[in-house]
């Protein structure tokens, strides 16, 4: 039996991912650069419209290449042209994962990066970077465990209600955040603080996501047919 | 080197509510074979075991010499493989298309992919979603026939097609198939379409493989008889018989071992032969399976 990972055909599949979601991506990131600007503009009212436009841009994003690129996929009958090529299902597994956290992170990165020239060029507190660093990687890390959860389910109704379910707890999330001691109190100051806080959540994030990958990963490189 | 593209021993796979029962089906290289079943019959089930997509329970699949589905990348670099649900993405052209899979494949005949272009009158800058369901199926099968597949797998590649665009296809089809040496297999409940292209037929229904033959042995050997009877006795029918259907002093009997001393042994009874009438495959697939269901309920 040939096991190895069919690293040419992965990226291959990628690649035909990002020709789908490209004009999504860079559409995406272009409502988070001008989010980004109308959040540093000198207004309250200006600054809560811009957080929730990137808010909405990055979780948007994210949900979109999760759910079109796994679920709806295989709802559509794609996934059948792709199981008559040459991979086996970890190797679409790891594209769809892979290639879906790439593919987004195009929008997130252009949008978290334009987040951050804002914050750090106008009159906004630089206090705001450790909060606006932790809450964009727990959009990153809710979109991955979606991509895996679309991987492994397939299911439209359980992928959905996993989204549903990190909407709702992002919230939860930035309230349980911002009241945090290591946290809270340096949001305003025109210091950026990344203490201990900061980096275990941010830590904690990541290791949330290599997690996923690994899980996702083991549980199809167990399975020998896609179907 | 095995002579056979597909080798199904014994193979075997239980659902909740349906069972693919011990399936044996050899398909020797550059044979086209039709594989015939009515809907739930077990023709995907058994194409998705040889393709490598779903295990079976019991029994060993072989395709161009490799196991499946451990083996199942290799295998998959030379088959084309089409399936009736399957779909492109609608969002994209075909040009689009020809590119990601030429990409994957180095056998990818672009001089035999503009040919079939013309011949299947399907447009590059086309999106998929445009496209009507029998340019979707021209659009699949240009795809796979142009990277050259030693076997090709079509399950159901005409189901669900209107008559003209099914008669397209299948015109298409049979004129391609003829190009050259393939091996193929096709599946279809339309007995039609698999008569009009196969060397090769098999007879499948509930999960069970009922008959396998060439296409001429099956219409060579099946025949319905007309018989006159010398009183309105039962009939005592002679050789093997898969129907006999008998009112009054007329009978007709369906056999699936024709030969002319059949004829001389009715005659030689009394029996008036009235006449000797072809089959279709589709009559053929018939009585198959209504003889094969009686047996199962006896």
């Amino acid at each position: 039996m040939n096991s190895s990972i069919n690293v040419s055909m992965i990226a291959k599949l990628i690649i035909k991912d990002w020709h789908l979601f490209k004009i999504y991506m860079l559409g995406y990131a272009l409502i988070g650069i001008i989010s980004a600007v109308i959040l540093a503009l000198p207004s309250g009212t200006a600054f809560y419209t811009g957080v929730i436009l990137l808010i909405t841009v990055i979780i948007g994003a994210g949900a979109h290449v999760a759910i079109v690129s796994t679920v709806t996929e295989k709802k559509e009958y794609q996934l059948s042209f792709l199981m008559g090529l040459p991979i086996r299902p970890i190797d679409y597994a790891l594209s769809k994962v892979i290639g879906g956290m790439a593919i987004y992170m195009v929008c997130w990165l252009i949008t978290v990066g334009a987040c951050v020239v804002m914050i750090v060029t106008t009159d906004l507190p630089n206090g705001l970077l450790p909060l606006v660093l932790i809450s964009a990687l727990e959009v990153l890390a809710a979109t991955t465990i979606l991509l895996c959860v679309g991987v492994i389910s397939g299911a439209e109704g359980i992928t959905i209600s996993v989204m549903v379910a990190f909407n709702i707890l992002f919230n939860l999330f930035l309230f349980w955040v911002s009241s945090l001691p290591g946290i809270g109190p340096h949001i305003e100051s025109q210091v950026a603080v990344f203490n201990s806080t900061a980096m275990g959540l941010i830590f904690a994030e990541i290791l949330v996501i290599v997690l996923a990958i690994g899980l996702t990963s083991y549980v199809k490189s167990r399975r020998t047919c896609f179907l | 080197m095995n002579d056979l593209a597909i080798e199904l021993q014994n193979v075997s796979k239980k659902f909740d509510y349906f069972s693919l029962d011990n399936i044996n089906l050899n398909l020797p290289t550059g044979q086209i074979m039709g594989f015939v079943g009515a809907n739930g019959a077990g023709k995907s089930t058994t194409i998705r075991i040889i393709m490598g997509l779903l295990q079976a329970d019991q029994g060993t699949t072989n395709v161009l010499g490799h196991t499946m589905p451990h083996n199942q990348v290799q295998v998959k670099q030379h088959v084309g493989f089409t399936s009736e649900e399957m779909k492109l993405y609608g969002a994209k052209n075909l040009g689009w298309h020809i590119q990601f899979i030429r990409s994957i494949y180095p056998s990818w005949d672009q001089t035999y992919a503009n040919e079939l272009l013309k011949r299947f009158d399907l447009n590059l800058e086309q999106k998929i979603k445009q496209f009507s369901k029998g340019q979707h199926i021209k659009a699949q099968l240009l795809l796979v026939l142009a990277r050259k597949p030693k076997l090709l797998v079509l399950d159901e590649p005409t189901t669900g097609l209107d008559p003209v665009a099914r008669h397209e296809v299948n015109t298409e089809l049979a004129q391609i198939l003829n190009d050259d040496q393939r091996t193929v297999l096709f599946s279809s409940h339309n007995t039609a379409d698999v008569e009009r292209i196969s060397d090769q037929i098999a007879f499948i229904d509930r999960g069970r493989m009922i008959a396998c033959n060439d296409k001429e042995d099956f219409l060579e050997n099946w025949r319905r008889i007309q018989l006159q009877l010398p009183s309105d006795h039962p009939m005592n029918p002679l050789g093997t018989n898969i129907k006999v259907e008998q009112q009054g002093r007329l009978a007709a009997v369906t056999t699936n071992a024709y030969s002319p001393t059949v004829i001389e042994a009715y005659q030689q009874q009394n029996i008036k032969v009235l006449a000797v009438e072809n089959m279709s495959l589709e009559e053929i697939f018939l009585a198959n399976v209504e003889f094969h269901r009686q047996g199962v309920q006896q």
